[in-house]
């Protein structure tokens, strides 16, 4: 089994989300795990800027910490641009099969989800988009155990 | 005039919402003229019924035009090198046939540069094989016979060595222009003839990681697959300013990765993203193939270029 699942971890809530759910998944499949994080509003004029270099090292930070969270061979990349324009243009450049998302909870007691981002990515690349729940959301400990077990294998 | 400036979204409700201000101050007008009073509450009755319409022209406005600036966006920001990018259909009839119609458009116009782009590569791999079998056939064979003379007649060595540089220097550029060993000996030994060639000339330090069990690949993969690779080396020269390059060949998901790797200044995003000919030359020669081509930073710093095609049988 071989392929590539990309990881959008640039809002901290919800991309800890994707990354953990990716991270299972990956492991599970034995598929490989590419983690973004996107800075956007920076013009290309101002990329060399100081606030430039700011996010950008930001950036590298969050998914350092991200990466070690999810405990096992991940690539890492910062791109630059429109959110979903620039997770598309990624999972594009990684020949990406599945793109992971996270979702924030909305409404009452948070049972219903907030996925904009899904929904502009759906127009932006054929890749699938998957929305992984809110770490609030009970999550199958079967399965995340079964894809940790078969990681430190 | 500052009203035509404005997204067509709220040019249209500024109208609307203008009229239905005029006519709801007409009626309070009318109102007030046949009944020398009004009661307050029938104003706030008023203000609340204007206040809802105007809410519900403002929804029903956003539902129908929001698709338009959602094509106009991807209008601005559509790229033919990333295919697949489209528009869900959506809104009132008109606006959905646009989308539509646009859907089908980018359809035509991804197959119409996949097929221009794919003559184009051939054009270019022929004309590239008639240069090459022209320097080595006519221009190389000159020289050999200009080297025999001189050899003969007892001519000074610095004009036998520039003319031994010379041919030298022709069968170099054959081989850019045609790499006979892919066609000879394969993928795998061409790369490495390659890589040979590029510390020789560049003095680098190349680790080369070939897997053993690749699977079957197309002529023009394996074409694309080394073109990609010599332009990645040429840049590396060029601008990376490394001491280490690294070159690997890897099995994937029923395909074959190539990334090279090496240990320079690095490369930002924007560069990677808005690269010069050399970088949108891969992209199309990668699209050509089904392949995924990325241009970004590697772990320890430098840049890597990773390109992953399909694996299918000559």
């Amino acid at each position: 089994m071989g392929g590539t699942i990309i990881c959008d971890v640039t809002d901290p809530p919800a991309g800890q989300s994707a990354a953990e759910f990716g991270g299972a998944l990956g492991a599970r499949l034995g598929l490989r795990l590419v983690l973004v994080y996107v800075v956007s509003g920076v013009p290309a004029v101002a990329r060399e800027s100081v606030t430039g270099r700011q996010d950008r090292s930001g950036a590298e930070r969050t998914l350092e910490q991200i990466a070690r969270v999810v405990g096992h061979a991940v690539e890492t990349r910062v791109a630059v641009g429109d959110h979903a324009e620039a997770l598309a243009r990624v999972a594009a450049e990684e020949g990406a099969d599945l793109v992971v998302v996270g979702a924030t909870p909305a409404g009452m007691g948070g049972r219903k989800l907030r996925w904009t981002l899904a929904r502009e990515l759906e127009a932006a690349t054929p890749v699938p988009v998957l929305l992984a729940p809110p770490s609030t959301r009970k999550r199958s400990d079967r399965r995340l155990a079964a894809a940790t077990d078969a990681d430190s294998r | 005039m500052r009203l035509f400036r404005l997204p067509l979204l709220w040019r249209v409700f500024a109208i609307n919402a203008t009229l239905l201000v005029l006519a709801t101050l007409l009626i309070v007008l009318a109102r007030g003229r046949i009944h020398a009073s009004f009661a307050f509450l029938e104003g706030v009755d008023i203000a609340v019924g204007l206040a809802v319409m105007l809410a519900a022209n403002f929804l029903l406005l956003r539902h129908t035009l929001r698709p338009i600036e959602r094509l106009v966006g991807r209008m601005r920001t559509v790229d033919l090198l990333r295919p697949g990018q489209r528009l869900v259909e959506g809104g009132g009839i008109e606006v959905t046939e646009l989308v539509r119609v646009f859907n089908e458009m980018l359809d035509r116009l991804e197959t119409e540069r996949r097929e221009s782009g794919g003559r184009a590569q051939q054009a270019r791999e022929a004309e590239r094989s008639r240069i090459a079998r022209g320097l080595h056939d006519e221009v190389g064979q000159v020289l050999t016979g200009v080297l025999l003379q001189l050899e003969g007649e007892g001519r000074a060595e610095e004009t036998k060595a520039a003319v031994r540089q010379a041919l030298e220097e022709v069968r170099r550029i054959g081989q850019e222009l045609r790499p006979e060993m892919l066609e000879h000996l394969g993928l795998v030994s061409a790369l490495t003839e390659l890589s040979r060639r590029f510390a020789d000339q560049s003095g680098l330090r190349i680790e080369r990681r070939f897997a053993a069990d690749l699977p079957p690949l197309s002529d023009d993969v394996e074409l694309t697959l080394y073109r990609v690779a010599q332009e990645s080396l040429t840049n590396v020269a060029r601008h990376a300013r490394a001491s280490r390059v690294e070159v690997v060949l890897e099995a994937g998901a029923d395909s074959v990765v190539l990334r090279v790797v090496d240990d320079g200044r690095g490369i930002d995003e924007w560069a990677a993203v808005n690269g010069r000919r050399g970088l949108r030359g891969m992209r199309e020669q990668a699209l050509l193939v089904g392949g995924a081509l990325a241009v970004k930073r590697a772990r320890e710093g430098g840049v890597e270029v990773r390109l992953e095609v399909p694996a299918g049988s000559p």
